[in-house]
């Protein structure tokens, strides 16, 4: 199961970047690049490609700390970076030479990729990560687990989330469809959600109460 | 291919959000992938290239800080960063290899442009700043004196106005004086440069 991403612990690293101590920018190069590193692989870059990649995001993103990381943002160090990387590789995945056909298991993560919003800016996409994040906080244990199974991994059916929850796969499927009712609702009423939706579908978030 | 079956079976099961929340969701799993990614093991070379982009990072935010401090100086754009590289004690090389550029003056090819961009970016410059640095390398050629010698004869007293201005005024006249292939390359240059920028602040939204 893939964890629901955990509070920021990143917040002397980020003091350390900002100051341009070498300790701290040696630190972000070993923790950061890997994970740079093994994200893009896990996305269908090829190994070569995905080191480059990494290897250019951190000292693209070790720079921009400085002048753009602000401690004080909602979302914390890690999903700044994350967002950051996150456009690097789309940047990559668009500017790269088409992949030969007959690679499509190769290439399908990256196209998926692709297929996500892109056209937002690096706080839109943080805003919507935090807004998710919050909202996810508000389910109950058990819905906050059957949505993670169900749409924060590789995607479980009803069944084997039965199986892993130890419930009927009729009642993973009840807690997934009222968790996703729970989230709608949270989401809609969400300001830092208003954006894209009036953006993609002309809607306007609801009224929230207090 | 097992995650794939699963995708498939899920795709057939739909999803009960609508779309926008689908695609909220699937950012919010990206990043929680990216969290995932933490404490891999890497090949030892990778790991030295992680090491020598943290040096390099390091190198270049020590030039920006010095370029902040120091502030504009009318000399060709190789002198600046030299002269940058010199006082702040960093090694100017990796920093071109770093943006694919040539260590051979004077930097004014288009072909550089895309390099020069993400050079003004790591070290803070805006466009204007930059492209001046590389037109005061041309008046330099087609004069042959340093232009912070031209300034000083046309106003021994002191400028007016702030000195990038000032220097930004006295070559556009010495500009008027150039042959039209060479006024043409100029204005290649600047558009190129432009567009090269213009990218890269877009990449970097």
């Amino acid at each position: 199961m893939t964890p629901v991403m955990a509070d920021d612990d990143f917040k002397d690293l980020a003091e350390g970047l900002a100051k341009l101590d070498p300790g701290a920018i040696q630190r972000f190069a070993d923790v950061f690049g890997r994970r740079f590193c093994v994200y893009f692989l896990k996305r269908g870059l090829r190994p070569s490609e995905a080191e480059d990649l990494a290897v250019n995001c951190v000292t693209d993103i070790a720079l921009k700390v400085p002048h753009y990381y602000r401690p004080q943002q909602a979302g914390g160090f890690e999903r700044w970076v994350f967002v950051l990387a996150y456009r690097a590789l789309i940047g990559w995945i668009r500017a790269r030479p088409p992949m030969p056909v007959g690679t499509p298991e190769e290439i399908a993560p990256a196209d998926k990729i692709v297929k996500l919003r892109t056209e937002e800016d690096s706080p839109q996409l943080l805003a919507v990560i935090e807004a998710v994040h919050e909202a996810l906080q508000q389910l109950s244990p058990s819905e906050e687990a059957v949505v993670e199974l169900r749409d924060l991994s590789v995607p479980h059916d009803y069944e084997e989330i039965g199986r892993l929850l130890g419930i009927p796969p009729g009642t993973a499927r009840v807690y997934h469809h009222r968790a996703l009712k729970q989230l709608r609702g949270i989401l809609e009423g969400d300001p830092r959600i208003h954006r894209r939706l009036r953006l993609k579908t002309g809607c306007k978030p609801r009224e929230r109460n207090g | 291919m097992v995650e794939h079956d699963r995708q498939d079976r899920f795709d057939r099961e739909g999803s009960p959000g609508p779309a926008w929340m689908d695609s909220a969701l699937a950012l919010y799993r990206e990043a929680a992938h990216f969290n995932a990614a933490a404490g891999e093991t890497v090949p030892p070379a990778f790991a030295e290239r992680l090491r020598e982009a943290g040096r390099l990072a390091w190198a270049i935010g020590k030039l920006r800080r010095q370029r902040e401090q120091i502030g504009f100086v009318p000399v060709p754009l190789g002198e600046y960063l030299r002269g940058l590289a010199s006082v702040a004690a960093v090694a100017l090389a990796p920093v071109l290899a770093w943006v694919g550029v040539s260590s051979t003056e004077p930097f004014d090819d288009e072909a550089s442009a895309s390099g020069l961009a993400r050079l003004g970016e790591g070290l803070g410059m805006g466009f204007r700043q930059l492209l001046l640095h590389l037109r005061i390398g041309l008046v330099e050629r087609a004069e042959g004196a340093p232009v912070a010698v031209l300034l000083a004869s046309r106003a021994p007293g002191g400028h007016e106005r702030p000195l990038v201005e000032e220097c930004d005024a006295m070559i556009r006249e010495v500009e008027q004086q150039y042959a039209a292939a060479d006024l043409a390359r100029l204005q290649r240059l600047e558009k190129t440069l432009h567009d090269a920028y213009a990218a890269k602040d877009t990449a970097a939204r």
